[in-house]
């Protein structure tokens, strides 16, 4: 740029400010610009001075855009008619525990080896972790610990469990399955193991999902944040885990030994039964996977559960070994 | 945090997730989009509840939602116009959101009043120096984008932009006593909330 004789150290700083606000300085431009800069501290006040007014004007429209907005939203919420008011829920989970494991205790002092647990079938066990976050662990699930420094991170191998975390903004709570990651910032939820899946449904709080390390194959899946009420599908297929919405008090009541269905298929609900005993129960007639339930069961003692679903659904028991229960249409 | 903040929250965000949605999605046109930024939003007022007292969750909600979907809108126009060529900025007065800004009751009132300066300065400015100042600062068009606008050369539009940085640095000087900001850092970082 060329400096004409009549022209002071400001129109030469703000020819320059214009000149840079064009964005499309070519590296010539650039050097020379350097270079005037560096000739006198006064052109680098002046110069400074053109950018920061740039830069003042452009924050103040920003601020005016965001406030027009948030006008705009409280508007918005005051008219939305079709706006549902919902009713808060307070699962008082946390109150139910009672029965802690002590065993866990001693075994977190030098952690850098993962403690491991494991029930068997129809066992349940609520867990005090070191760190003062409780898991409660159903039936067949196995669960490694680990504590370092920087994180702490619980591995669901099998089955399914619920996290009540202690919250720790130094130290994430993160929790693996064969097919998700949840990291989680101190909050209520529960993670169960499908084949080739997880289902991670949240309590309260909020949390991250996303694909885990230990999937067979690696795709470009998304992170999804949950929020309280919200239930979250990760498969090991889809990119993006699918988002809905839940019942807090279907999803958890495996807790107090109870499993309850809203109009699922009776083949869904056997194979959930049978999580839980050492019996498999089978349907016999294939007609019957199709048939609706909707109820509650006992977790607890499977002749319950049976007795319930044969009489509900107009079905016969037939046990044929230690191992297999058959069920059949009556009659 | 204690459990009490931590309820308020969760119902704030439970009780106004779905009119959010819905709002962001009026803005942006795209219901994806809108439920990212939703998710985005929650995410920000729940970590921001872990270190801070909130008072009132619902307000921070709307501040941070105002301010994201700003974001989200100025990254598209940008995204956009790098494929369509801007069709016709001079329809687009930005002024006119400008315009509407009012004085509510609010705690940042000299951040409000520097932006009120800084907003009435550019409107004074004349009419064509204002309208490259705007269109570039405020819908970040090139020059040549201007010149199209304006229909004059790119050299006009420079010496547009030479007079408009000129008069408002005298203007908010004169405001600010002897600082050039207007708008200092702190505050700036205080009002884009997030």
């Amino acid at each position: 740029m060329e400096q004409k004789n009549n022209q002071t150290i400001d129109d030469m700083a703000a020819q320059w400010a214009a000149r840079s606000l064009s964005g499309e300085l070519s590296a010539t431009e650039a050097a020379e610009l350097e270079t005037w800069l560096a000739i006198n501290s006064a052109h680098r006040a002046a110069f400074d001075s053109f950018i920061e007014t740039a830069e003042a004007a452009s924050d103040a429209g920003d601020a005016a855009a965001a406030e027009a907005l948030e006008r705009d939203l409280y508007e918005f919420a005051r008219t939305d008619a079709s706006r549902k008011r919902w009713i808060i829920a307070t699962p008082a989970i946390a109150a139910s525990i009672a029965a802690f494991a002590y065993f866990t205790v001693s075994l977190f002092t030098t952690s850098v080896t993962p403690t491991r647990f494991v029930t068997q079938k129809g066992e349940r066990t609520d867990i005090a972790l070191a760190d003062g976050s409780i898991v409660s662990l159903n039936t067949d699930s196995e669960l490694t610990f680990t504590q370092s420094g920087g994180e702490r991170h619980a591995v669901l191998v099998s089955g399914e469990a619920m996290f009540d975390v202690t919250r720790d903004v130094e130290r994430p709570f993160v929790v693996t399955t064969p097919s998700a990651e949840v990291r989680v910032l101190g909050t209520r939820f529960n993670v169960r193991n499908l084949s080739g899946a997880a289902v991670v449904s949240v309590l309260s709080g909020v949390v991250q999902v996303g694909a885990s390390d230990l999937r067979p194959r690696q795709s470009d899946a998304r992170e999804t944040t949950l929020i309280a009420g919200q239930q979250a599908v990760v498969t090991n297929d889809a990119a993006a885990p699918q988002v809905t919405e839940f019942n807090p008090d279907t999803v958890v009541s495996w807790r107090s030994g109870k499993a309850f269905y809203e109009n699922e298929m009776l083949a869904n609900v056997v194979e959930d039964l049978n999580r839980y005993f050492a019996a498999k129960i089978e349907l016999a007639d294939p007609a019957l996977n199709d048939i609706r339930v909707t109820g509650g069961f006992d977790l607890n003692d499977q002749a319950v559960a049976i007795e319930a679903l044969t009489v509900a659904l107009s079905l016969r028991a037939e046990t044929q070994s230690p191992t297999l229960i058959l069920l059949y249409r009556d009659g | 945090m204690n459990d009490k903040q931590q309820a308020l929250i969760e119902a704030a965000i439970r009780q106004d997730e779905k009119m959010l949605v819905r709002w962001l999605t009026k803005k942006l046109g795209d219901p994806d989009a809108a439920r990212d930024v939703a998710q985005n939003v929650f995410l920000r007022v729940w970590a921001f509840s872990e270190t801070e007292k909130i008072d009132n969750p619902r307000a921070l909600i709307f501040k941070t939602a105002s301010n994201l979907a700003l974001n989200e809108l100025k990254r598209r126009n940008r995204f956009e116009r790098r494929h369509v060529s801007a069709a016709d900025p001079i329809e687009n007065d930005p002024l006119k959101h400008v315009a509407s800004l009012a004085p509510s009751p609010e705690t940042e009132t000299s951040i409000r009043e520097d932006v009120t300066l800084t907003l009435a300065a550019i409107r004074d400015l004349p009419e064509r120096p204002r309208r490259a100042f705007v269109m570039n600062r405020f819908d970040g068009l090139s020059y040549k984008e201007i010149a199209r606008a304006l229909q004059v050369s790119e050299s006009s539009v420079e010496k547009y932009m030479i007079e408009a940085l000129k008069i408002l640095r005298e203007k908010l000087r004169d405001g600010k006593g002897a600082t050039v900001v207007a708008f200092p850092r702190k505050a700036k970082k205080k009002i884009r909330g997030s």
